[in-house]
């Protein structure tokens, strides 16, 4: 059976090979090269979640740093963005298929959401080879507000460092020396963290995705899979309480201001 | 900092608290709609588009223009599954997902810089910004120039049709604004058409109907974020057309591809053996 005269897509990441009686049926699919029923058997999925984003199979050492990443973003907590999204969907009582979709969409955007971890992972490419002291940060810190972001990726957590972050930034550089990126945030965060700013979660997936060999574009996906099991699970959860545990915000705490347009 | 402000102050006065300017659910008698009863004046007075654009901007438009950004509607609801937004409907419809499911996947998907709502809010932003450059001194050829290249060409969100397919929509675009009384055109159109009669003499490209519906709405003294807002979701009426024909019908049965209909241009088979460097570490 001939193919179509101009093929629908071109892929560099995965071939399937058609059974003899029905070319719609694929008997074999390869990943990058490596069949599927090979990687099932031989690695982790972070290992294969590397191959796809990044082409190769990891070194060991990078895989470990994906899985300590992942691990450690895998919940941000049911305040997250979009966990709390999720999760207000789940009590709502919204169809269950949709609460994940929902969570990863509510924490996209370029305000520490998934928008800027590629601003991020620019940002940090960019300046990589500036120390954090010749950037102006210490003077920066110095006259930053609360809600202001020096750059992205970095910024306060409701005032103050997040502390989580910086621990996990440890982690992972701890387990490879090759962490240009992860060491170069950890040097802002030094200057940055006395005057109540710190990591966010777009600068410290982008710093990982840089020293992961993950580009731009790829380093949303990473932040995408990493927080999407927290999103699943707190969202389902939701769905097994009553509506009525979710109450709306009384009156005497709703302020509105009227002016007609 | 003084040590009498907390860091967390910004927060903490949000905190069960809510400030706002859109409106109020009164349970049990109305809702407040900008100040406005929804369930009595608006109801009575108003139609969906003026109360849509109520809502999100708090400016209450006049019917003509109200019917004129309904009527552009149309100019992104052809209800052909080969078109992307479209397709995903389609393909909605085969998998049986929920209508919203389709609507909202349609509408992501044309969330993008090449169609749809965000190609408008570009354009946007685009002829905004130009003008503003221009009204400095910046003559046009030098503001083009300016602008970065794609395969040669100004990259130009709205200006960008390669003029021999020309885009049918811009006629009718014209056509409506002046049935409504919008004439004579006002200076974001006036500007567009400049920039597109510049571009299709240096470029053979012209201004798409984005490109007009942005300086249009400019013209009415929308921001580009504004017209984001009212421009989302624009094509869902062709995404539900595609969705209803296909649903129901077996998995996969919307252009179903061979194994081979996809180009594969990676690696060839290999093996996680031990040959492989970056396993042995």
């Amino acid at each position: 059976m001939p193919a179509l005269p101009h093929p629908e897509f071109t892929t560099r990441i995965c071939q399937e090979l058609p059974t003899k009686s029905n070319p719609f049926v694929a008997r074999e699919r390869r990943l990058y090269g490596y069949a599927i029923d090979e990687l099932w058997g031989r690695c982790t999925l972070s290992e294969v979640i590397y191959l796809m984003i990044g082409g190769e199979l990891p070194t060991r050492e990078r895989a470990r740093l994906l899985e300590c990443l992942m691990i450690g973003l895998s919940n941000l907590g049911p305040r997250d963005v979009g966990i709390r999204a999720a999760m207000t969907a789940g009590i709502s009582k919204t169809h269950e298929e949709l609460l994940l979709p929902i969570g990863l969409l509510a924490c996209g955007g370029s305000n520490n959401g998934n928008t800027e971890i590629a601003l991020a992972h620019r940002y940090i490419r960019e300046h990589l080879q500036h120390d954090p002291q010749d950037l102006g940060a210490t003077t920066l810190a110095a006259h930053l507000a609360p809600t202001d972001t020096p750059m992205p990726g970095f910024g306060s957590t409701y005032g103050s460092e997040d502390p989580i972050l910086t621990r996990l930034a440890n982690a992972c550089i701890e387990l490879s020396i090759d962490t240009p990126a992860l060491r170069w945030g950890q040097k802002v965060v030094t200057t940055l963290a006395p005057h109540g700013h710190g990591w966010r979660f777009p600068g410290l997936v982008a710093a990982a995705s840089l020293d992961l060999g993950f580009g731009e574009r790829e380093s949303i996906a990473v932040g995408q899979l990493a927080r999407a099991p927290g999103i699943a699970a707190q969202g389902l959860e939701q769905l097994h309480h009553p509506i009525h545990h979710s109450r709306f915000l009384e009156d005497e705490h709703y302020e509105r201001i009227d002016s007609p347009g | 900092m003084s040590a009498s402000i907390r860091p967390d102050d910004y927060w903490r006065a949000r905190r069960r608290h809510i400030r706002t300017a859109t409106g109020q659910w009164l349970s049990g008698k109305d809702a407040i709609v900008r100040g406005r009863s929804l369930l009595g004046e608006c109801m009575e007075t108003l139609d969906l588009r003026q109360l849509q654009v109520l809502e999100i901007t708090g400016r209450l438009i006049s019917p003509r223009l109200s019917e004129w950004i309904d009527k552009s509607v149309f100019f992104t609801s052809y209800p052909d599954p080969r078109i992307w937004c479209n397709f995903l409907g389609a393909s909605c419809g085969t998998q049986a997902t929920t209508p919203v499911v389709a609507h909202a996947i349609g509408c992501l998907a044309a969330d993008s810089r090449a169609y749809g709502s965000r190609a408008q809010y570009l354009a946007a932003q685009t002829v905004e910004r130009l003008i503003a450059e221009e009204a400095e001194g910046v003559p046009l050829e030098v503001l083009v120039e300016g602008v970065p290249k794609r395969h040669g060409f100004p990259s130009l969100s709205g200006f960008a049709r390669p003029l021999k397919v020309e885009d049918e929509r811009l006629g009718p675009a014209r056509e409506l604004s002046r049935r409504l009384g919008f004439a004579p055109p006002g200076p974001a159109v006036l500007f567009a058409e400049r920039l597109s009669n510049y571009l299709e003499a240096q470029y053979g490209l012209g201004m798409n109907v984005a490109g007009y519906g942005a300086a249009f709405l400019l013209d009415q003294g929308f921001t580009p974020d504004e017209i984001y807002r009212i421009s989302a979701g624009r094509v869902a009426i062709g995404v539900m057309a595609c969705y209803a024909e296909r649903f129901g019908e077996p998995a996969n049965a919307f252009l179903p591809l061979h194994c081979n209909d996809i180009a594969y241009r990676g690696p060839a088979a290999r093996s996680v053996g031990d040959e492989h460097p970056q396993r042995s570490r």
